[in-house]
């Protein structure tokens, strides 16, 4: 059985049924309505994002299908990726963000949880300097605001 | 699309995975993630329950000490044995050895803190002392029944002190008098005799103390006993007996019994002297007893024929005649000749090398000044060599610039040989 999905440009997806209950959000609305061949739109996922997400999906349609109380486990949570979703996250990082996002909106927690470490596997042991440069955000900081967040965490600097 | 534009809520989520010493640097970024990072609810979680979780993890998976053994990272002399046994550290029989330490160690503090405890000084007594103000207690009655109680304690104990005191000066006084009769009995017929005096233990001085003791000084005594009465510490009882001795001594010599008891112990001392000489063994009965032979020797003969007159010449003339020939003998026969010495020492050749023969420790400074020598030599050498060739060197120069200069310009040359022709 298969799904139809509709990107936000309005291009359609035939996916798996199987395929596309990696998304919570599909599932409960698959549930919902019921057997229909009626198109399902995704109006906040552009249709590059949405190959990428279902690109994901087809990977791990087999994965045991997490426990919500089991996602919650903090255990679980670390910084090893593995080595297929590593390389599917290697993507400019305007995609990387929208993966973020569109995985927030389906609720495919997985993916959600990668995009994230990869994002922190970015943040990891850089400068306040380089993380402006590496993320392009803009230094809203006076210099006296700039001086006291120093001070403040002096104490924790390695000598 | 920046990451500024992420909803709060995924950037709160995205910094669950970020690294706590990575979240001053973000901080430090840009004002909006500077209120995220702040927030009270994303650090509790991190510091509670992601840390802590994520530690028990890396306990739960890290490797068995057996396989750690078996890997080769942990190293000893039978450590598979000690960690089956339960020896190593966080081993059964190493906790309980450890717990086992730290109940005796608990112990002996305990136990020198009662001994200081006890120890302490009673808190009336501070109170006394003025160490603790006497305001500090509450209970003034019971102090004043503890003070009141303690200074009876107090005047009892001198009490008994006292009576103790009385009591052996009383005693020593009675032994003293025995003393005196008795060596006085004894000792009388003995000073009479002419003959050479016994000295067995008891000096003669105390036996003409003891006599002059009964005769003159019966008295001060007294007068001694009533002092201790009143005197509040008595001197310890050991020494007691000496000193009691000394006073007496001290006492009893009286101005008319010096020059007599000199004289006794002059005449004592010439009777020990003789009476030792007389005893000594003879020269033949040195050499007779193995154990005395060794000591005797023809030096030690001659030492004791010297005592009769007869003897000293012949002894000296033959002390001189074998020194004399001793000499000779070390001059003619043992004593290298100078020409040998010189040549084969090699005693005369430089300075260093005398001295190295005179003196072994100089060797190694001789050697040590001789190597700087050498280098110094060495360097002299060198420093010729290269001002020779530099030397060299520039004269080659010259030579080639002039030859150059004399190809470059022969006219000039020319000139320059007609100039001084011209002027004159």
């Amino acid at each position: 059985m298969t799904v139809i999905l509709v990107s936000s440009d309005n291009q359609d997806f035939k996916v798996d049924k199987e395929v596309a209950e990696r998304s919570i959000l599909i599932k409960n609305m698959l549930e919902d309505v019921g057997e229909s061949d009626s198109p399902i739109p995704l109006p906040n996922v552009t249709s590059a994002v949405l190959t990428k997400v279902i690109e994901y999906c087809e990977h791990h349609r087999n994965d045991p299908v997490q426990v919500p109380e089991e996602t919650d486990d903090p255990r679980k949570r670390s910084n090893d990726i593995e080595e297929w979703d590593m390389k599917f996250m290697q993507v400019d990082q305007e995609m990387l963000f929208e993966i973020i996002l569109a995985a927030n909106y389906l609720d495919i927690k997985p993916l959600l949880d990668v995009g994230c470490k990869t994002v922190a596997n970015i943040i990891k042991g850089k400068t306040p300097e380089e993380i402006r440069k590496a993320f392009n955000i803009v230094n809203d900081f006076t210099p006296e605001e700039e001086a006291q967040i120093k001070k403040e965490n002096e104490w924790a600097e390695d000598r | 699309m920046s990451i500024l534009e992420l909803p709060d809520e995924i950037l709160y989520h995205l910094l669950t995975y970020v690294e706590d010493t990575d979240f001053p640097n973000i901080a430090q970024s840009c004002k909006k993630l500077r209120n995220l990072t702040m927030d009270g609810p994303l650090r509790r979680h991190i510091l509670l329950i992601r840390n802590p979780a994520r530690l028990s993890v890396s306990l739960q998976s890290r490797p068995n000490r057996d396989t750690l053994v078996h890997q080769n990272i942990l190293r000893g002399i039978h450590i598979r044995q000690h960690i089956q046994q339960g020896q190593y550290i966080g081993g059964a029989s190493s906790v309980r050895s450890y717990h086992i330490s730290c109940r005796l160690e608990r112990q002996m503090v305990s136990i020198r803190i009662a001994k200081k405890l006890k120890a302490r000084p009673d808190w009336t007594e501070m109170v006394e002392r003025g160490l603790i103000p006497e305001e500090m207690f509450f209970g003034r009655e019971e102090f004043e029944m503890k003070r009141r109680w303690k200074l009876y304690q107090q005047q009892q104990r001198n009490q008994r002190l006292q009576l103790q005191q009385r009591d052996e000066e009383v005693e020593e006084e009675e032994q003293e008098e025995e003393e005196e009769k008795y060596s006085y009995n004894r000792r009388l017929p003995d000073l009479q005799q002419s003959g050479p005096m016994q000295v067995d233990g008891v000096h003669p001085f105390d036996i003409d103390d003891s006599n002059t003791d009964r005769q003159f000084h019966q008295p001060t005594q007294e007068s001694n006993s009533n002092s201790t009465t009143i005197s509040p510490s008595p001197l310890p009882s050991l020494e007691g007996p000496t000193i009691h001795r000394k006073q007496r001594q001290k006492k009893s010599i009286s101005n008319v019994l010096i020059p007599k008891l000199e004289r006794l112990r002059k005449a004592m001392d010439r009777d020990r002297l003789s009476r030792l000489v007389q005893r000594r063994p003879s020269p033949s009965e040195l050499n007779q007893s193995p154990k005395t032979a060794t000591v005797l020797h023809t030096y030690h003969l001659i030492a004791y024929a010297s005592t009769s007159k007869e003897l000293v010449p012949l002894t000296a003339q033959l002390s001189f005649l074998l020194k004399g020939e001793r000499l000779g003998h070390w001059l003619y026969h043992q004593r290298p000749s100078l020409a040998v010495v010189m040549n084969e020492r090699h005693m005369l050749r430089t300075e260093v090398r005398t001295a190295w023969m005179v003196c072994p420790g100089v060797s190694k400074k001789v050697r040590f000044y001789e190597g700087l020598i050498q280098e110094r030599r060495h360097y002299e050498q060198q420093l010729q060599d290269f001002f020779f060739q530099h030397q060299e060197q520039q004269q080659q120069r010259q030579r080639q610039q002039q030859q150059q200069e004399q190809l470059a310009h022969p006219q000039q040359q020319q000139q320059q040989e007609l100039l001084p022709l011209a002027v004159s």
